[in-house]
């Protein structure tokens, strides 16, 4: 059994278990599951979120886009104003691991790498002015993401002036997330709903120290790309990718819908 | 003849037919098919009068005269809603009967007017723009003839046909907006103004009412000017006799002479007072525009329907007066009044129990330390009820209770079947012993009064000795001296040790006192002091249920406010949810299977009197029930409340609302400034100020009416509309709490 599974199954069978006391907490209408698909959202002014290439003018095209991330929630009412809490969340984005210094050599072909995070964590929500599930609340998450990131590909140009392709492997990387969430729930026709609020969380794997690629050996010599597969530089690739991560999921708008069981 | 013979049979078996058992009063109660102004909806009847705004009526004058009408149709209506008002019952006939005599010659504008009477003891009477006059029971038990009440109701029928009502309310526009002659005035200019034209349409009802309707319908001239006086003096209770402190004496408690004051306070209504700032004219100006239009040589009548009539609907007012106050917390009227009744009627058990009760109750009151705030400061009264606020303020806690044990146990051996005094019998002795800490031994018993012991006390206490020769000087003057003392003592400070002593040997008075103490003993400290009782549920205890599988919801409220209007009240909208709030109501308990009655005046069909006047019986309870708050003083209708318990079913029943109020922004200009200094802050500062603020409040109460706990009182703020989500959710919240077991 994964991490994952086990956080999930955990947070079901916890909250279960301690409902068994509170037969008449009136979640909604008596309907206590709350079943939400959300989107989490964020303008990303720095980050690429494609893998688009362009080379101009030697910078790299880094146009406003949005970053994106799918949460799927499970909330269950335990008492009339908190809801324990199950999720499971993945995300696609590109990140760019590129180092300054590289514009002032020949690359020939960049590419911002992929990375995919998918994670689960579990955590209450606490309701303030109304009845769970309903009207606005704060959330307390924790949990765990894994990252996967793709291999780093890239070509430069050769002495000869000809295209040479390089590669980083990429990994995985798993680290706790911490989340603090405020929101508003609202129910449509007694069964759907919809929510709305702001995501605040720490990926702590943001904290290792990210160091650029290396480009230098240790005479400073230039040597990227020909040693870009070093360990080293698996490693800042790896971090560079949680870095970017981190400051995806840091502060999110979040809009979801979903149904009340 | 023979039609006199008849008049007279029908009218002996009409007053049959409404006489009552004074001992057993019960509350005056609406009769007949139920008029529509109770049961049509509140949009048709604005609709209606909207019909009746002239084509020519434009502009600002049709603004004003359609918020009159929503405004006007939406207070007479929160009025006919209130319980308070009856219809077909003797009273109301009798002044239906007087206003026919007066528009004999006038039927068309007959047609447009009923009279309802208002259960209330103000002396007042007022009648609105869409033909109601409402006469309260508080003039009816003042006037001293029929023509008195003949005139008040010509006066009012003036205020109807010159549309006074709509006209005061157009005159205040004007002067709050600055229109036309006001456009320079100040703020006292504006009051002035304000006021003196309500004075015109007083005087002028005044006149035209004497003399389009009164004048030639044969009842005195004098009636006019001599009700000016009751008005005069309108405050005070119905008379004016000098309170006999025996009549809340017992056969062992007697009202020590020191509480009582030597002189009450004088009377100081004039009829020339200062009325700038007042709405109605001086009594004084008022007498003279009439004494112009006299006749002097008056041959009119006092009566001209019925005395024997007006007489009884006189003393029904009178009693239910006594119940108003009663309901309301006011004890020390409760006392005066039924005190006069008493000395105008001759003694019975209603009177009893209305003083039992209002005992009863002052005394829950006193225990709670919050008498004070049911009785008048007595230096604030007037004439000779001030007596009986001045009595009560020199009560202590242990003459207050043990009063209320004597005397509800002095009705009750008088009336032992009586399941009201025995009801009043225990919780007078839960509270003297529970609060009081009072038992058997705190009090004279009658074994030491007995005579073998006093005359063996006597013997021993002479001088003289059989034996020959005297005690000694000393020890005799000691002993004279101490028992002057314990007597002054007993009389004085403690004189209420003495009250038991006739019922010493009463077996069934020692068994409840003796009973009393025994729970009292086998109690645990926080059930004495009551803890455990009055102990808060968790506000959101998720286990908190009770178990009810019926309630009966007594007419729900509803009020949608905005900040924003001039007026507040958002009348048709009001209307409209309070309509969706009933049928949410009845959904969501159909759903968890809860059996649920909405009794409401809009869902009672006109044949359905009965349900009419239980409804107002059960308001009326619910008012006082929510009166006292969490003191446990018993609700004074307990007795006529119980009937319907088996009627519908279920002891329980509940009173809810919903309150919506949209915010009005504030401070817009500032905000915008300052979010534009710190201009990261200006997306959220628009995003607040064009997203709409509401406020909102739902409350729900259980009642027990067997006993009067509240089994559930919940009230919620939420800072949101009183959208369906938002509404379902508490509902839903409030009921499963009621149904879950």
């Amino acid at each position: 059994m994964n991490r994952l599974t086990y956080i999930i199954v955990l947070a079901i069978f916890t909250s279960s278990a301690l409902l068994a006391q509170n037969k008449n907490v009136p979640g909604y209408m008596g309907k206590r599951w709350n079943l939400q698909y959300q989107a989490y959202l964020f303008p990303s002014y720095i980050n690429p979120n494609t893998s688009k290439v362009k080379v101009d003018d030697n910078e790299l095209d880094r146009s406003l886009s949005v970053n994106f991330q799918s949460h799927i929630t499970a909330g269950y009412t335990y008492s009339k104003k908190m809801e324990f809490l199950a999720e499971y969340h993945m995300s696609s984005t590109n990140f760019n691991p590129y180092s300054d210094y590289l514009y002032d050599y020949d690359t020939d072909q960049l590419y911002y790498p992929g990375l995919k995070a998918k994670g689960g964590a579990i955590g209450i929500r606490l309701y303030s002015k109304h009845f769970s599930p309903l009207g606005s609340h704060i959330s307390f998450k924790v949990g765990f993401t894994k990252l996967d990131v793709e291999d780093l590909n890239y070509s430069y140009k050769n002495t000869n002036g000809l295209p040479q392709q390089f590669t980083i492997s990429g990994g995985s990387k798993v680290a706790p997330t911490l989340s603090v969430g405020f929101g508003t729930n609202r129910v449509i026709k007694d069964f759907f709903v919809l929510s709305y609020g702001l995501d605040l969380s720490l990926y702590t794997g943001i904290f290792n120290s990210a160091s650029p690629l290396s480009l230098l050996d240790d005479f400073g010599n230039y040597v990227y790309p020909s040693a870009g597969n070093s360990e080293s530089n698996q490693e800042a690739y790896l971090q560079t990718a949680e870095q970017r991560y981190g400051l995806m999921s840091m502060v999110n708008f979040k809009l979801g819908f979903g149904i009340l069981l | 003849m023979k039609l006199k013979a008849a008049l007279l049979i029908c009218l002996s078996i009409s007053l049959q037919a409404y006489a009552q058992d004074w001992n057993y009063y019960t509350p005056i109660q609406s009769k007949g098919l139920i008029p529509s102004d109770f049961t049509e909806a509140y949009t048709n009847k604005y609709e209606r009068e909207r019909e009746h705004i002239g084509d020519d009526v434009k502009g600002k004058d049709l603004e004003r005269q359609n918020n009159f009408h929503l405004r006007s149709e939406y207070f007479v209506d929160e009025l006919l809603m209130s319980g308070d008002v009856i219809f077909g019952d003797t009273i109301s006939d009798y002044c239906n009967r007087i206003l026919d005599h007066l528009l004999k010659d006038d039927p068309g504008l007959r047609h447009k007017l009923r009279i309802y009477v208002v259960k209330s003891p103000d002396v007042n009477a007022y009648a609105t723009g869409n033909g109601i006059i409402f006469i309260n029971l508080g003039l009816v038990a003042q006037v001293e003839n029929e023509a008195q009440l003949a005139y008040v109701i010509a006066h009012e029928v003036i205020h109807y046909k010159n549309e006074h009502v709509l006209n005061q309310y157009i005159e205040e526009e004007k002067i709050r907006d600055g229109e036309d002659l006001y456009r320079k005035s100040n703020r006292t200019e504006k009051m002035n103004a304000l006021s003196t034209y309500s004075k015109s349409q007083e005087l002028e009802a005044d006149a035209d009412g004497f003399r389009l309707f009164f004048k030639n319908s044969g009842y005195t001239h004098r009636a006019p000017v001599y009700v000016m006086d009751v008005l005069q003096y309108s405050y005070l209770p119905f008379d004016e006799i000098p309170f006999d402190s025996t009549f809340l004496s017992t056969e062992g408690m007697k009202i020590p002479s020191s509480y009582l004051l030597k002189n009450t306070a004088p009377i100081t209504a004039e009829a020339d007072y200062d009325d700038s700032q007042s709405s109605h004219p001086n009594i004084k100006t008022r007498k003279l525009e009439i004494l112009k239009r006299l006749n002097p040589k008056d041959t009119g009548s006092a009566f001209l329907i019925s005395k024997s009539t007006f007489d009884y609907c006189q003393r029904l007012s009178r009693y239910e007066i006594s119940r108003l106050y009663l309901n309301a917390g006011r004890y020390g009227q409760v006392i005066y009044n039924t005190f006069l009744l008493k000395e105008e009627y001759g003694t019975d058990r209603y009177q009893q129990l209305t003083i039992a009760k209002a005992l009863n109750a002052a005394a829950v009151y006193r225990n709670d330390g919050t008498l004070y705030k049911m009785m008048l400061d007595w230096k604030d009264v007037e004439g000779e009820s001030q007596q009986v606020f001045h009595i009560f303020d020199e009560f202590k806690g242990e003459d207050l209770n043990t009063l209320a044990v004597a005397y509800t146990y002095q009705a009750y051996k008088e009336y032992p079947n009586d399941e009201a005094f025995k009801k009043l019998f225990e919780k007078a002795f839960y509270e003297l012993v529970f609060e009081n800490d009072l038992k058997p031994g705190d009090y004279v018993s009658a074994a030491e009064d007995s005579t073998t012991i006093n005359k063996l006390s006597s013997l021993l206490d002479s001088i003289n000795m059989p034996s020959g020769g005297k005690r000694s000087s000393k020890i005799s003057n000691i002993n004279r001296k101490k028992k002057a003392q314990e007597t002054m003592e007993l009389a004085e400070e403690d004189y209420y040790k003495a009250a038991f002593v006739p019922y010493w040997n009463d077996s069934l008075f020692m068994a409840t006192f003796e009973e009393t103490v025994d729970q009292y003993n086998q109690s645990s400290y926080r059930e004495r002091k009551g803890y455990s009782y009055t102990k808060r549920r968790k506000k959101y205890d998720p286990n908190y249920s009770l178990g009810v599988d019926s309630i009966l919801i007594v007419s729900p409220d509803y009020v949608k406010l905005d900040e924003r209007q001039k007026d507040g009240i958002k009348y048709l909208t009001t209307d409209e949810k309070l309509e969706e709030y009933k049928d949410e109501l009845e959904k969501i308990a159909a759903d968890i299977n809860l059996n649920t009655q909405i009794l409401d005046y809009k869902n009672i069909s006109k044949d359905d009197v009965d349900k009419f006047n239980d409804l107002s019986l059960m308001k009326n309870w619910i008012d006082e029930r929510l009166m006292h708050e969490n003191v446990k003083a018993l609700v004074s209708d307990f007795d006529n409340i119980e009937p319907l318990r088996k009627k519908y079913g279920t002891k329980y029943i509940s009173y809810t609302g919903n309150l919506s109020l949209r915010v009005k922004e504030n401070n817009v200009v500032p905000k915008l400034i300052y979010s534009t200094i710190l201009f990261p802050l200006l997306p959220f500062t628009i995003a607040s100020l064009v997203t709409p603020e509401y406020q909102s409040f739902n409350y729900f109460f259980l009642f027990d009416i067997s006993n009067g706990n509240a089994l559930l009182a919940e009230y919620n703020y939420y800072q949101t509309s009183d959208s369906k989500d938002y509404l379902h959710s508490i509902l839903y919240n409030h009921l499963i709490q009621v149904k879950a077991k």
